[in-house]
């Protein structure tokens, strides 16, 4: 098992359990990005607790991980331009208590098997998933997650580089669902595969520098 | 004066673009740079909630140095590893729920009612969700108790030459994120005590 890369500052929110070290999440520190080799780990993941001025300062090791054929998946309601075509978070008008989250059709298998109602709401309470949308994405993009009004929340891009990038309006949806008691629980497992799947599916197409 | 310190986070950089709240504060630190800061031309530094805590620790001797030159700190948010002397953090579930159940309550009762603070904060402003809670020291007065007697909030002014004012609430975050409608009215209260208590 291919160990998956979580990326952020050290705070209660972004601490690992011992049920996440299993299943091979490793937390790399954010200020430690400039002294670790990205092809290590089959993919990374970067959360909403990062310094964005600090990975602009280093963007040239995300790009040049892309162009190895790595995966990232960005969790970061982004207002600076760190990683490739990502286009700025935007706040959604529409309330939270009113918006819906929608899974759209695709091969990914990030949402196989859950429901949207167990993404739209934790105990009865919605807004969760994603506060947030894309103005705009990559010409070829796979939408996987959209609201009622039809913008972008949640992509896979595997177009713009040699790697894979997924990208989310905000939400850590590795942890936030985690100790759900329904088909959201299954969404940080399916997580980790999707990224080692894309991983292998670089690999072999030649894309990784490994 | 009074400093923000920053970790440049994205719900942080939304929330120092709300024009709304630039009164509460004067000048903007990096965490990052935090050493390269002085710290003598400030009487108050707020730390925003969710700021990196291996940066804090490296903070810390600058920090204590600024308290116990009879400053004011304000901490907002979680206090992991003891990073800061004498504040006793415990971690608690969080019930973000409360509020959609019928009947449903967050048992908190305010303390020592004359604080000035009060007069521009009530319960509701402070009434959300907690990630955990305090057990201030000897002396220290808690303006905000859980049933447990631990608190959410306390006020210390015996435990350094200056005042620590620590809580576990962090409207930053989410007036940054754009939730949880009492985290507006909680901060202008603050900012409006901090600001009253310049002037005299």
């Amino acid at each position: 098992m291919e160990p998956v890369a979580y990326v952020g500052i050290d705070i209660q929110f972004t601490r690992l359990t011992t049920e996440d070290r299993e299943r091979g999440l490793v937390f790399l520190y954010l200020y430690d990005l400039p002294y670790v080799d990205l092809t290590a780990y089959a993919g990374v993941i970067v959360t909403n607790h990062v310094e964005e001025q600090f990975l602009l300062e280093h963007k040239t090791i995300l790009d040049k991980y892309l162009l190895q054929g790595g995966v990232i998946f960005s969790m970061t309601e982004i207002s600076l331009p760190w990683l490739s075509n990502v286009a700025n978070w935007k706040r959604s008008p529409i309330p939270l208590k009113d918006r819906e989250i929608i899974i759209e059709q695709s091969n990914c298998s990030l949402f196989k098997g859950i429901e949207p109602y167990d993404i739209n709401y934790r105990k009865g309470v919605r807004g969760f998933f994603s506060r947030g949308y894309f103005e705009k994405i990559p010409v070829h993009a796979e939408v996987l997650i959209t609201d009622q009004s039809g913008v972008p929340i949640l992509y896979v891009d595997r177009h713009s580089t040699n790697g894979t990038i997924f990208a989310g309006a905000g939400t850590d949806i590795y942890k936030v669902f985690i100790n759900e008691e329904n088909t959201s629980k299954k969404l940080s497992m399916q997580m980790l595969d999707c990224i080692r799947d894309e991983a292998i599916r670089n690999d072999a197409s030649g894309g990784t520098g490994k | 004066m009074i400093g923000i310190v920053t970790n440049g986070l994205p719900f942080q950089n939304r929330f120092f673009a709300e024009q709304e709240f630039h009164y509460l504060y004067d000048e903007v630190l990096h965490i990052r740079h935090f050493h390269q800061y002085d710290l003598t031309k400030y009487d108050t530094l707020i730390l925003s909630c969710r700021i990196d805590i291996r940066s804090l620790k490296r903070s810390q001797s600058q920090l204590l140095k600024f308290i116990n030159a009879g400053k004011r700190l304000i901490i907002f948010g979680e206090i992991l590893d003891c990073w800061f002397p004498t504040i006793d953090w415990e971690d608690s579930e969080v019930n973000f729920s409360w509020w959609v159940r019928d009947g449903g309550d967050l048992p908190m009762k305010m303390q020592h009612n004359v604080h000035p603070l009060f007069k521009y904060v009530t319960l509701h402003d402070m009434k959300w969700h907690y990630h955990g809670s305090f057990l201030p020291p000897e002396g220290a007065q808690s303006l905000l108790d859980i049933p447990n007697g631990r608190s959410l909030f306390y006020v210390d002014n015996v435990s350094f030459n200056g005042e620590l004012v620590v809580t576990t609430l962090d409207p930053m975050f989410h007036i940054g994120l754009g939730f949880i409608d009492q985290s507006k009215p909680f901060l202008h209260g603050v900012a409006k005590w901090l600001r009253e208590e310049e002037t005299q």
